[in-house]
């Protein structure tokens, strides 16, 4: 009988061995719980916002702190609604002296990027506030679309060192960057916590940076505009950037079987009325990205220029339900609803 | 000779099987019949929307009803009524947001394909 004196030993070793595995087993699983991924919600900018935080201890508490400072950005600084903001004081006083220099760094940059459309102007608000869209909306007289154009002109914003002036009756309001903003500094201070990657969600707008697990390239649906919320006729494999979406199919009216959209040519203050229905941007940049799908909402295939400039991709979806996408993003962009027809450019 | 296998061996085994039908049977549900509903961004009940008969829930000045398949905000006390104009939603993913009442609704979407999130 050569093998009776092992089967003993093994027999002996069985219960330590079962101890062993089972622990080991419950061991692995807690550390891969502790790093696996972790979400949090939270409102900002008239927006749902989703963080999720992978491949770091405390994701929780991590992404806690991103929404916070996400809330803080928008509370304190960004939102034109919110009586404890910078821009809302700003919009009340005519001007404002902003000691931290947040909200004029923030100024400049959507400056920057408005100097390449003139359609776009960071004093959107007298524009917005005549045609009350989030109020049900009404259509303004020729002399107030005049008179709002003149008001929303970015002649009328001064900054000098930390002082910002507002004239002839110009307010503004950031809401074409807002979402994108945040969504950067969300993505920003993840980063900072040591996490190994993100999502960062802010309404439409979507910041996605390092490695994501399992989900590593990010998958991100593109709304469907002729779809419900949350639908979406295609998605796109992502690493590292931001992605924005405009579109007239959320916030808009109805009168005389004419859709009047929130979104705005600042040159004659009237809603965008085009064959395009919704443009998606993919950036290395939040306020940027945003920005580029509102520039290109507006101007249309011409603004696709300005994507190249740069280096971005879109995705511009057409009242006909054809869509036209970058040809960089051939590969990685993955139609789900055939009732569309895609070409690149 | 000694049995190669003795009964103890055999409860060891068994015991095994057991406990990994059970952990197969509480793996978490994959399926899109389950909505959560989010008050300040913490979860404030999940229900199942696939229910013959529909129920309701008021939450922050929010009405929101499920069941038959599906969940929709019917009301909310906000000016905008972006939530109400969501419509009824029935996919998996599908949402509905009353950011001004901070109220959500979302069919969960598990699925290994599913988007990690919309832009729109």
């Amino acid at each position: 009988m050569p093998w009776g004196d092992e089967l003993k030993t093994v027999k002996k070793l069985l219960p330590i061995l079962c101890v062993s595995v089972i622990s080991a087993v419950f061991i692995f699983s807690f550390v891969k719980d502790m790093y696996s991924e972790k979400t949090q919600y939270g409102f900002a900018c008239g927006s749902e916002v989703k963080v999720t935080v992978f491949g770091t201890k405390d994701g929780e508490g991590k992404a806690k702190s991103a929404i916070d400072e996400i809330n803080r950005l928008d509370s304190i600084v960004l939102s034109d609604t919110l009586k404890t903001s910078a821009v809302f004081k700003l919009n009340e006083n005519g001007e404002y002296t902003d000691d931290s220099g947040e909200l004029v760094s923030y100024i400049n940059e959507c400056a920057d990027l408005i100097s390449n459309c003139g359609e776009m102007t960071l004093l959107s608000k007298p524009i917005s506030d005549i045609w009350n869209i989030s109020g049900g909306g009404s259509i303004p007289s020729d002399e107030e679309l005049a008179d709002a154009v003149k008001k929303a002109d970015m002649k009328n914003l001064s900054v000098s060192g930390n002082k910002i002036t507002l004239l002839n009756g110009g307010k503004m309001s950031f809401g074409a960057f807002g979402k994108g903003t945040v969504c950067e500094k969300g993505v920003n201070t993840l980063k900072n916590s040591g996490a190994k990657g993100g999502i960062v969600t802010v309404g439409g707008t979507v910041g996605v940076f390092g490695k994501c697990g399992k989900s590593d390239p990010v998958t991100v649906g593109v709304r469907d505009p002729f779809g419900g919320a949350g639908e979406y006729f295609a998605t796109v494999d992502v690493n590292d950037c931001y992605l924005s979406t405009s579109g007239d199919y959320e916030k808009y009216f109805e009168k005389d079987g004419k859709r009047y959209c929130h979104i705005f040519d600042a040159t004659t203050a009237l809603p965008v009325d085009s064959d395009i229905t919704s443009v998606t941007v993919i950036a290395n940049g939040g306020a940027l990205s945003d920005f580029l799908s509102t520039a290109i909402f507006i101007l249309g295939e011409d603004g696709l220029t300005l994507a190249e400039k740069y280096n971005a991709q879109c995705i511009i979806v057409k009242k006909d339900k054809s869509v036209i996408i970058s040809k960089e993003l051939e590969g990685s962009f993955k139609l789900t609803d055939s009732g569309f027809s895609v070409s690149a450019v | 000779m000694k049995k190669l296998f003795t009964k103890w061996d055999f409860i060891i085994i068994l015991i095994c099987l057991c406990l990994s039908v059970l952990l197969f049977a509480l793996r978490p549900n994959e399926n899109g019949n389950e909505a959560v509903i989010r008050v300040d961004g913490k979860e404030y009940k999940t229900v199942d929307i696939n229910g013959a008969d529909t129920d309701e829930i008021t939450v922050n000045g929010v009405t929101v009803v499920y069941g038959g398949g599906e969940i929709y905000i019917k009301d909310s006390s906000c000016r905008d009524k972006i939530c109400v104009n969501a419509g009824h939603l029935s996919k998996k993913g599908q949402s509905a947001v009353c950011a001004p009442s901070r109220v959500s609704v979302e069919i969960k979407n598990n699925g290994k394909n599913a988007p990690r999130a919309v832009t729109g």
